[in-house]
This record gives structure tokens, C-alpha cells and sequence, in this order.
């Protein structure tokens, strides 16, 4: 089942190829802070959570 | 509940060649039928430049996502489904990524729990997901750990999605990676 949703994905990807002009390719940003980073108030505590995040994948992977 | 199948997907009528934005049609009980979008942005931190955050909805008057309408989709599986795939396409061309989903209130958030845990194992083969709530340490002396300001200081713990978590226990954050 996995490789036909692969292919599915890899059929989407290439959609993107073909989509070179597009007027309407407008950049939008999001300056919403949201719960996350209001809670990272420093390059430090980024790192803390950084590290506990790459913890948390690996424990999830087992 | 929210059934995904990865299969059963809506075809995007328009792919960002970073794969940060997708387009599509969604057909809505009353016959009407939508254009929703999906944007993957980086987070506005910049402390946190492996976060994305990922939003859709219709693009509301003032150029940016609605994401709290409501809407009736006539086959939501189908409508999320997609979406889920669509994170799936950025964060396989963005594999140091990660993809963070607050929720615009406890409904969505309620949402999301319920989709992740109902669907875990197809998720599964694809993402790993990640639950984030806030915790405050408790000192010896019967005090919480404060901050400079001296309010209670709060810090955001990851950890594997606890598929026996019920949902009326909701994370605070969902963060998901590519199972890779």
C-alpha cells in the first residue's frame, strides 16, 4: 500500500513542475505568534526544546 | 471521526514548486463548492527554524487563511486526507523539518487529537507525531520555578504522541516529523 501512495505523491510532486507561471503566486506570511513561541524566549531555551524534540522522535521510532 | 486513507485524495489544482502552498477543490453539502489552501510557513520564531507551521482553510478577505470557518464538506475524510499528504510532500523535500499544529481553538485542537489517534498506524507510516504540553517544575521549596519577572515559568515538553491519551486530555501542541 505504501508505494501507491508514493506514486500518488510522487504524481503530485510533479505537478509543481508544470506550474511555472502562476499569477496568482502570492507569498503570504504568518506573524501570528502561536503557543510555541511564546514559550521560546531565547536562543537557549530553543536549543533545550531542539534537543528534547529530536529525543521525543527517536523514543517515538522505537 | 475522521477516517484518513491516503488513497482516496483530492487532486491539487495548484502545487508551489517549494511545496509550501497547495490548492484544491472541496465539494460542500449545500452543492457549493470551495477552493481551500494550504500553506506551509515557517514559524515566526526565529529560535525555531526547523518548525513549520501549517494552515488551511478558504483565503478569507483580507488575503489570509480563514482558518475557523466551518465548513460541510461533502466528504471530509477525503478533505483532510489530502492535507495530511500534502504535509507529507513538504516534509519529505524538507526532511530536517518538522511540522507544528497549534489549533485555533479547542475544537480544531480537539480535531486533530482525535485524527491522529484514530488514524495512527496509517499515519504512522509516514509520521512521526509528536504531543507538546507546558509544564512548570515544583521546587523543594513548595515554590514553582519563576522567571526574571517572577511569574510561574513554563516550558514546552515533547513527547511520542500517547495514543492512550483520551481525547478530552488534549496536547497543547502537535508537532509531526517524516518517519524516515
Amino acid at each position: 500500500m505504501k508505494q501507491n501512495i508514493q506514486n500518488r505523491i510522487d504524481s503530485i510532486k510533479a505537478l509543481s513542475t508544470s506550474m511555472k507561471f502562476d499569477s496568482n503566486n502570492i507569498t503570504i506570511n504568518r506573524t501570528t505568534e502561536d503557543s510555541l513561541s511564546k514559550s521560546i524566549r531565547n536562543k537557549r531555551e530553543a536549543d533545550i526544546f531542539h534537543n528534547e524534540l529530536i529525543s521525543a522522535i527517536r523514543r517515538a521510532k522505537r | 471521526m475522521i477516517k484518513i486513507n491516503f488513497e482516496d485524495t483530492i487532486q491539487p489544482i495548484y502545487v508551489k514548486s517549494d511545496f509550501t502552498e497547495f490548492r484544491f477543490v472541496s465539494n460542500l453539502k449545500d452543492r457549493t463548492s470551495i477552493e481551500l489552501q494550504v500553506h506551509i510557513t515557517k514559524h515566526p520564531d526565529e529560535f525555531l527554524p526547523e518548525v513549520y507551521n501549517l494552515a488551511f482553510g478558504p483565503l478569507g478577505l483580507n488575503g489570509q487563511i480563514d482558518d475557523s470557518i466551518r465548513l460541510h464538506h461533502v466528504n471530509k475524510n477525503k478533505v483532510f486526507s489530502t492535507i495530511i499528504l500534502f504535509a507529507i510532500i513538504f516534509l519529505q523535500e524538507n526532511k530536517d523539518k518538522a511540522i507544528g499544529i497549534d489549533g485555533s481553538n479547542d475544537t480544531r485542537a480537539y480535531l486533530y487529537h482525535r485524527m491522529f489517534e484514530s488514524n495512527f498506524e496509517e499515519l504512522s507510516e509516514f509520521l512521526i507525531t509528536i504531543g507538546v504540553d507546558w509544564y512548570v517544575k515544583l521546587l523543594r521549596s513548595n515554590d514553582v520555578e519563576r522567571d526574571v519577572e517572577g511569574n510561574p515559568l513554563f516550558k514546552p515538553r515533547p513527547e511520542p504522541f500517547d495514543t492512550e491519551r483520551k481525547s478530552s486530555n488534549l496536547y497543547r501542541y502537535y508537532i509531526f516529523s517524516l518517519n524516515h
